[in-house]
């Protein structure tokens, strides 16, 4: 059987931040390249990322199926741990021979390719199959429940000495052998949250290749149909229930390293996946993914119900490493759950407005309302909500977003079979707007209040103070404030009597429903940008390992490498980014502005040449700037204006971001910056080493900004945020460039019996590049180098210098396995092993005279 | 009508002797080791229902056909009913009758949903809640419990929740379920459908009857 690794490594020997991904080759004599390791920087492995991937995890969330076992049990009064264990073998089971029949159907020819799920096509290539019970599967799968070892390494930080020594301990570990999926390892057991790692050998898949991103696609319609349809199994207690439960909502897929299993795309969809990832991260509460009741259900299951609470400590005992897939299944289960119930939230309040009372009485209600003297604060809140999503402005920092829901939002509506369409919510929300627009614009004129109001920020609706809250100082605000409020004695007031509000249980008054209305836009908005990835029809595909799938395929990669503390803030940016859905920074730039010298952001703001959304104080957004670009504010950056249109030359400049010249190496490097628009790359070829640190401020034309068809707020964002991280990490030009590391698996193991069971730091760099580790470079590839030519194993090698005035030159004294005779041969070697040269001629190998063998 | 008006009404139907069968939700494992659910029609030896639904005098079993992937976010069928049944769906007081539930019996594929069934993975936990808000489907405080009826397309996914068998001692009666107007003006004809379906039944039927006596 095939061992695979794959590597996710924070950081090489040299530079502990720095991220290197690896997939290694097989490791038994079955496969080719068993003998090497393969690791890739996050260079090489974004360079990677195009390419189909030949390994790949199937992750099972059984988690709702066992919910739905677990009442069977009672029904049938079963013994419910016996049910749900069986229960979850058989899924498993099922699993797994569906899927080593469509890989094998596959790469046999025997089904053919398809993209499209068209069941009766598909149905007639099953059954047409030739070979329906191959008796051996084409493919290598793994349990990877029960080899965690082998698959730490994914989430071990950093390839350093205590990293190879793990893998070597892993690999001369005979009782850590991986379990294949033959049925009969595959053991009753409550596991929720299996996973399995399939992988088709090196020699197969070249044939496939080229095509690969379609065999996936191919693999994944199979999968649903012949989960559904398939009757190869003999019919059980469970076969009905399996059938209550779609496959796409069980299992997700995710490559085994840097390659893909669809080609990476632009979309928003890529950008859930990158929220996905950090789903992974243990910053993220449960509180900040839902307040769904999907915690408890877990908690119900484990605990409650007893149904196999020893079996899964045991199995957690035994799956530490394991962790990560079962945290993540269960945030991507919460999450979606939120999404969902946020999105019926909407629905039920914006349709029983419409049942309950009609438009017109709600717009006079709100009118009314307006009034009312002593509604001012509410009225407020109201209004600060609403211009955020005011669409009647010419800059409005909503339109984009609107626009997508208008286009897109119809794919939401199967969601909602009951009440009103995502057209009629929107449609709504544009018909109520110009009302709220005016009325909002005379209560600034007239009774708009100052202080008091402005002050309790935890008033705003979560949503908004989301927004808020990415701009520092409000961040620091709102914490204190819920801290506060946190702090006081808790008061207990009666219970408000809900069946008496203005829509019964729904909203208590009109500017209530209102500001509830407009919440529900925002998240209408929100699950249509997840709706891919969370909402699923069909197996979702996963880039959790690549963690720059979605910037390598929107164009925003550089390979400027980051610490992982500003990677941890990126990848949250984004993801506040997304749990708005627009991220414009409301900043204009005076048109007058003749772009001469370089500025400063900060000098433009003195000048007053920078301008600020009116509806935002400008002094707190000074200070919010300064907060969030901290040093890069004053950095001396040329002002660049990108879109200018020749007919409104009037129109103010929004402000587009930092950028700051990225540059590379001329060597290895296969990566091009992309989309000048927005930045100015710099790129300043000189040898192998790189300058750069040019700064751009940039500005673009509000109206072609927010039209134009190239931007995209998402991808404004990811520009903005990557743009000021970039900055802060120019130091050093060794990260850029891809690079792959092989790691000779004997070498490692030599390596490891040598030095008593460890690997010492000195052996790092040697053994990343393939060589083995004696006392130093030149002696690890005179070593290399005598063993490739003369096809001799290498048992020691020595070098002397030939002579003082010439320090590169050795005599090299080489003992080999096989050989009673010492060899000597002529080796060139500067320190760094860079200039290397050995005079080898082929009668050295035959002068070899044979050891006898015991 | 008021509630206690509906109570009394309802209390009254179920005892009265017109037409009676009781409905009642079976799971079991089969002989072929199959999951099989059931629903149950019990009649009393003076009754017809039964003989003409399966040509048996005390009792038929229709076996109901398992829904396919109802267990999902894509549905939203369920989820409603077991975490926001009453704010979504209303029942309506029209008892369907003894013909327009053999049609339905017939014509239809459907699943019974009972408070305890076992497709809810939404909120298992909350049996008492849930079969006290069944019973207010069927304008009952105290009774068995009320099971609802849903149907199911070709490809048997879940399409529409269209009534609540309600149960008291030995009898049933089905109650049309629909929208609440509280949350949406759509309104469902499936009942209207199923009713001009039975009538069409009997014209024909009469039409045959008149010309056999011709």
């Amino acid at each position: 059987m095939s061992l695979k690794y794959s590597l996710l490594l924070f950081s090489l020997f040299l530079l502990p931040t720095h991220l290197i991904w690896g997939q290694s080759p097989n490791l038994t004599s079955s496969m080719p390249n068993s003998d090497w390791l393969t690791f890739s920087n996050s260079a090489q492995c974004a360079a990677d990322q195009s390419k189909p991937t030949s390994s790949f995890f199937v992750a099972a969330t059984l988690r709702d199926y066992s919910i739905v076992l677990s009442n069977t049990a009672d029904a049938l009064n079963a013994p419910k741990k016996d049910f749900v264990s069986l229960g979850n073998y058989e899924f498993r089971k099922k699993l797994v021979r569906i899927s080593n029949a469509v890989i094998t159907g596959l790469l046999q020819k025997d089904l053919p390719y398809i993209d499209k799920n068209d069941s009766a096509a598909i149905k007639a290539h099953w059954l047409g199959r030739k070979n329906k019970r191959a008796s051996q599967p084409l493919v290598y799968c793994q349990q990877v429940n029960q080899i965690n070892g082998y698959y730490s390494n994914l989430f071990v930080r950093g390839l350093q000495a205590s990293t190879l020594e793990h893998l070597a301990r892993e690999l001369s570990n005979p009782a850590k052998s991986p379990v294949n999926c033959d049925e009969s390892n595959i053991k009753p057991n409550a596991d929720f949250y299996p996973v399995f790692n399939f992988e088709i050998p090196t020699q197969l898949w070249k044939s496939v290749e080229s095509d690969g991103f379609l065999f996936w696609a191919s693999y994944k319609i199979y999968l649903s149909w012949a989960w559904r349809n398939d009757t190869d199994d003999r019919p059980n207690v469970y076969t009905n229930l399996m059938k209550t439960l779609p496959i796409e909502e069980q299992v997700v897929l995710m490559p085994n390293g840097c390659k893909s299993l669809s080609k990476p795309e632009c979309s928003s969809d890529f950008l859930s996946s990158a929220e996905l990832k950090t789903l992974l991260s243990s910053d993220r509460t449960f509180n900040e993914l839902s307040n769904s009741s999907l915690n408890m259900r877990d908690h119900l299951l484990e605990n409650n119900d007893k149904i196999d609470f020893s079996i899964q400590n045991r199995l957690a005992g035994e799956a530490e490493n394991n962790e990560w897939v079962r945290s993540f299944q269960k945030s991507y289960l919460a999450f979606s759950q939120a999404q969902q119930e946020k999105l019926f939230r909407a629905n039920k309040l914006m349709s029983s407005l419409l049942s309950q009372k009609s438009e017109q009485r709600f717009v006079d209600d709100l009118k009314l309302s307006f009034n009312q003297k002593d509604q001012t604060d509410q009225l407020f809140y109201l209004c600060s909500e609403y211009r955020l999503l005011s669409v009647e402005k010419p800059i409005s920092l909503f339109k984009t977003d609107h626009e997508f829901l208008k286009k897109e939002g119809h794919r939401l509506n199967r969601f909602m079979s009951y009440g009103l369409t995502v057209g009629e919510m929107i449609e709504l929300f544009e018909r109520l707007s110009p009302q709220l627009e005016k009325s909002c614009e005379d209560f600034d004129k007239s009774s708009r209040p100052e202080g008091e109001a402005i002050s309790q920020l935890i008033n705003f609706k979560p949503w908004y103070q989301q927004y808020l809250s990415r701009y520092k100082i409000f961040k620091q605000e709102i914490t204190q404030q819920q801290k506060d409020q946190r702090a006081q004695a808790p008061t207990l007031s009666q219970p408000a009597d809900l069946t008496q509000g203005y829509l019964p249980q729904l909203c208590a008054t009109v500017i209530d429903c209102a500001r509830e209305l407009l919440e529900g836009v925002v998240y209408i908005n929100k699950s249509l940008l997840h709706s891919k990835t969370l909402f699923r029809d069909e197996i979702p595909l996963v880039p959790l390992f690549s963690e720059r799938s979605e910037k390598v395929a929107c164009g925003l990669y550089d390979p400027w490498e980051v610490s992982k503390l500003n990677r941890k803030k990126l990848i949250t940016d984004i993801g506040t980014s997304l749990l708005f859905g627009w991220t414009s920074v409301p900043i204009y730039l005076d048109i007058n502005y003749k772009p001469k010298e370089l500025v400063s952001l900060n000098k433009l703001i003195e000048n007053g040449q920078i301008k600020f959304d009116t509806q935002f104080k400008s002094g707190e957004i000074q200070k919010t700037l300064s907060l969030n670009l901290g040093s890069l504010i004053n950095v001396p950056c040329s002002v660049q204006i990108s879109q200018v249109s020749q007919n409104e030359p009037k129109q103010p400049l929004i402000f587009n971001g930092i950028s700051v010249g990225v540059c590379k190496g001329s060597k290895f490097s296969e990566m091009t910056p992309i989309d000048k628009k927005i930045d100015t790359f710099k790129k300043t070829p000189k040898t192998d080493i790189t300058a750069c640190g040019q700064c751009s401020l940039s500005f673009s034309q509000a109206s072609t900004f927010a039209h134009s068809s190239a931007f995209s707020p998402i991808r404004f964002f990811v520009r903005l945020a990557e743009s000021v991280l970039r900055y802060k990490k120019v130091q050093n030009d060794d990260l850029l460039n891809p690079r792959q590391f092989n790691i000779n698996k004997e070498s490692l193991l030599k390596a490891y019996t040598k030095f008593e069971n460890s690997i010492p730091e000195s052996c790092v760099p040697l053994l990343t590049r393939g060589l083995p580790c004696l006392g130093n470079i030149c002696e690890s590839i005179t070593a290399r180098e005598f063993e490739l030519k003369s096809g001799l194993k290498v048992k020691e090698v020595s070098l002397v210098p030939d002579h003082d005035q010439m320090p590169d030159q050795y005599t090299a004294y080489i003992k080999t396995d096989s050989c009673s005779t010492e060899m000597s041969v002529g080796v060139r070697c500067s320190s760094d092993g860079d200039n290397y040269f050995m005079a080898y001629y082929p009668r050295l190998a035959k002068s070899c005279q044979k050891r006898e063998t015991p | 009508m008021n509630f206690l008006v509906k109570l009394f009404l309802l209390t009254f139907l179920t005892s009265s002797v017109a037409w009676t069968y009781q409905l009642t939700s079976e799971l079991k494992v089969n002989s072929n080791q199959e999951l099989e659910k059931n629903l149950v029609a019990q009649c009393r030896p003076d009754e017809t229902f039964c003989y003409e639904l399966c040509q048996n005098q005390n009792l038929c079993k229709i076996q109901e056909t398992f829904c396919q992937d109802c267990v999902s976010q894509n549905t939203t069928i369920l989820q409603l009913v077991f975490t926001d049944l009453l704010s979504v769906f209303k029942s309506e007081f029209a008892v369907r009758s003894h013909e327009e539930m053999l049609y339905f019996f017939k014509n239809h594929k459907f699943i019974s949903i009972s408070y305890d069934s076992i497709l809810n993975m939404y909120t298992p936990e909350k049996k008492s809640q849930l079969a006290q808000q069944f019973n207010q489907l069927c304008f009952l405080k105290t009774a068995q419990d009320g099971l609802l009826l849903a149907t199911l397309d070709s490809e048997n996914k879940l399409k529409e929740l269209v009534g609540v068998v309600c149960t008291v001692g030995q009898k049933s009666v089905v109650l049309p379920v629909k929208v609440n107007p509280q949350f949406s003006r759509i309104e469902s004809d499936f009942w209207n459908q199923i009713e001009a379906a039975v009538h069409q039944q009997v014209e024909g039927l009469k039409l045959k009857l008149d010309l056999h006596l011709k």
